[in-house]
């Protein structure tokens, strides 16, 4: 039956070759977008792994910690009490900006800068401890005219230790560069003395101060315990963190395989149309079947079948090509969105695909199975 | 075993019953078609023959009257019941030939066999047996647009033969075959008649009802004459 169901689905060639190309178009839009919410979650799975354990306090914020960040403004004194609280193993405050790399020669897709003002010698307990170096060192006390640089910024920018990088129109020497470490945070980050960094972004307040605990299994009540006895402050852990930003990216990838998923519906609907015109072509077929002793179920399945097969077909070449889509896209938004087609994402768009099949073909296929033979005969 | 393989009893088929349109294709038939019996249908055209053999080879249900199918009254069977019925023991041949033109001869006759799912046969063996012995032997692997139309009836007699039917009912089996072509067909059949088959023949062909056994003459969906 396999066999004779591939010889029906070719038969139409073109026809099917247009409602494969619909299915596929679907499945590969939803492969393509949901690489990227796959990407986003395999990186941060990452990063949270590297920074486990981590109190990150900023200035009062109901809006997490990515937004709190960016607006907190940390007082000296706020973060003296921050740091002298009990159960703090090492702590160490930090200046955040956001920026653009000020390059012409970069045109669309500038990458984002991430400029960080850290204590020179609390840099290791600023890259999570888990960072490691590519050429060149690490800042020490007093190179106030050197700065780190990210994976992302050297190849985007082709800088190496030793030349030179402008932020805020002052000058630079690069003196270490990372490895690839998976958050753009520090990929596309630049780490500049903190002092430099209050200076350049005329400040005298303090972004946030990111704390070890003593205990990594205190680290929610080391948290609870900030909040508490100091004023004006918000403590996150990795925890809370990892809540709100797969909050964010489940939203995102709810979103857009959503909408990828409603153009593969129209293909599904594509599957419907085309086996309804096949069923109506072949009465004659079909009452000849049934003839032969056919019962209603061979001939449901039989039609089944063949639009499973188009469906299917659809979603594999719609897999290759979204995959391919998923690297145009990191390519194009030169690697900050980078997307990756996990086993679970091909899966689930081959079994939605057959989905869109099967419920498309049931239709044309109820309707196949319950021909009349006699009447199915009558026609030419 | 039935000494009578189908006897029908008040059978009638009526088409939009109650309206003002109503066609009595068949009404209140009785027959009695004998185990091994050569018989033949003929009447004017629209006269209610292939209506009788669609009835009678289980493709169509009566709306009233009953048949017996090797002695069992089968109106209380399901379909599927009744399609087993049919597929294990009545071969259809049709006038226009009705084989599935994307499948070759040998897939046409296996078909079938296929359908009926009995594992243990050896579907392309028996297929090619069935070819040979309608003369066919050399066009195994050709599609239907490529025989002329005695050897794609030749195709379709070896598929009404390929479950080892007890009775073959074949619908105008020469009406679109020239003379001498239509002659090669019957002969065939009735050679496979020989061999201890039921055969029915709806013909327009007075000579092939001569040499029947029965001929049932139908006129307006009733038997006007029954005889041999
Ligand atoms: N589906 C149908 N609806 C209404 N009338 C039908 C239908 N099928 C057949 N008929 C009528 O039933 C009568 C018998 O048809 P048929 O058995 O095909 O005749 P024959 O085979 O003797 O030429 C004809 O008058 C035909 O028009
Ligand atoms: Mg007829």
């Amino acid at each position: 039956m396999l066999d004779m169901a591939l010889r029906n689905v070719f038969r139409q060639k073109a026809r099917t070759a247009l409602t494969v190309l619909g299915v596929m178009i679907g499945i590969a839009a939803v492969v393509a977008l949901g690489s990227l919410s796959e990407g986003l979650r395999v990186q941060i799975t990452k990063n949270l792994e590297q920074a486990s354990g981590i109190v990150t306090v900023t200035e009062k914020s109901d809006q997490g910690l990515f937004v709190g960040m960016t607006s907190s403004e940390l007082s000296q004194e706020t973060v003296d009490e921050i740091m002298s609280i009990d159960g703090v193993r090492d702590a160490t405050p930090v200046v955040y900006e956001v920026g653009y790399l000020d390059d012409e020669s970069l045109g669309f897709g500038q990458p984002t800068l991430f400029e960080s003002g850290v204590n020179p010698e609390d840099i290791e307990l600023f890259t999570t401890e888990g960072a490691i170096l590519d050429e060149g060192e690490v800042l020490e006390e007093g190179d106030t005219d050197y700065a780190m640089i990210g994976y992302t910024i050297s190849e985007d920018l082709d800088l190496e230790v030793g030349d030179i990088v402008t932020v805020e129109e002052r000058d630079f020497i690069i003196k270490g560069v990372y490895e690839e470490f998976g958050d753009p945070g520090l990929d596309s980050g630049i780490i500049i003395p903190i002092e430099i960094a209050q200076e350049l972004f005329e400040r005298d307040t303090y972004s946030a101060v990111i704390i070890y605990p003593e205990d990594l299994d205190e680290v929610e009540t080391l948290a609870n315990d900030i909040e508490d006895s100091i004023d004006g402050v918000s403590a996150f852990t990795t925890a809370e963190f990892a809540k709100q930003i797969q909050g964010i990216v489940d939203q995102i990838g709810f979103f857009t395989i959503g909408i990828a998923a409603i153009s593969a519906i129209v293909g599904g609907l594509g599957v419907m149309n085309t086996m309804i015109m096949s069923v109506m072509e072949r009465r004659r077929e079909i009452g000849v079947l049934k003839a032969i002793g056919a019962t209603n179920s061979y001939v449901l399945r039989m039609i089944l079948i063949e639009s499973a097969i188009i469906s299917l077909i659809g979603g594999l070449i719609g897999l290759g090509i979204g995959y391919l889509g998923s690297n145009a896209l990191s390519f194009l938004t030169g690697g900050q969105a980078e997307g990756i087609v996990t086993i679970r994402l091909a899966v689930y768009s081959l079994v939605f695909a057959l989905f869109l099949g099967i419920v498309g073909g049931l239709y044309p296929a109820n309707r196949a199975s319950k021909l009349s033979p006699v009447e199915a005969l009558k026609y030419e | 075993m039935n000494k009578v393989i189908i006897k029908t009893e008040n059978l009638c088929k009526y088409y939009n019953k109650g309206q003002h349109n109503e066609v009595r294709a068949i009404d209140k038939v009785n027959i009695d078609i004998n185990r091994g019996e050569f018989i033949s249908i003929i009447g004017p055209s629209g006269s209610g023959k292939s209506t009788l053999l669609h009835m009678i080879g289980l493709l169509d249900r009566p709306t009233c009257g009953k048949i017996y199918f090797d002695g069992k009254d089968i109106s209380n069977l399901s379909d599927n019941q009744i399609t087993k019925i049919r597929r294990e023991k009545v071969g259809f041949v049709f006038q226009q030939f009705n084989l599935i033109p994307l499948l070759t001869a040998l897939e046409n006759v296996e078909l079938p066999m296929t359908i009926n799912g009995h594992k243990e046969i050896d579907t392309k063996k028996k297929a090619e047996e069935l070819l040979k012995k309608v003369g066919l032997g050399h066009r195994l692997n050709n599609r239907p647009p490529q025989l002329s139309g005695g050897e794609k009836q030749r195709v379709a007699i070896a598929r009404a033969l390929a479950n080892d039917p007890e009775i073959i009912l074949a619908d105008e089996p020469t009406g679109n075959l020239d003379t001498k072509t239509g002659k090669e067909i019957i002969n065939l059949l009735r050679r496979m008649d020989k061999k201890g088959f039921t055969l029915a023949i709806i013909t327009h062909d007075q000579r092939i009802a001569k040499v029947a056994e029965k001929v049932i003459n139908i006129k307006d969906g009733r038997i006007i004459k029954e005889g041999g």
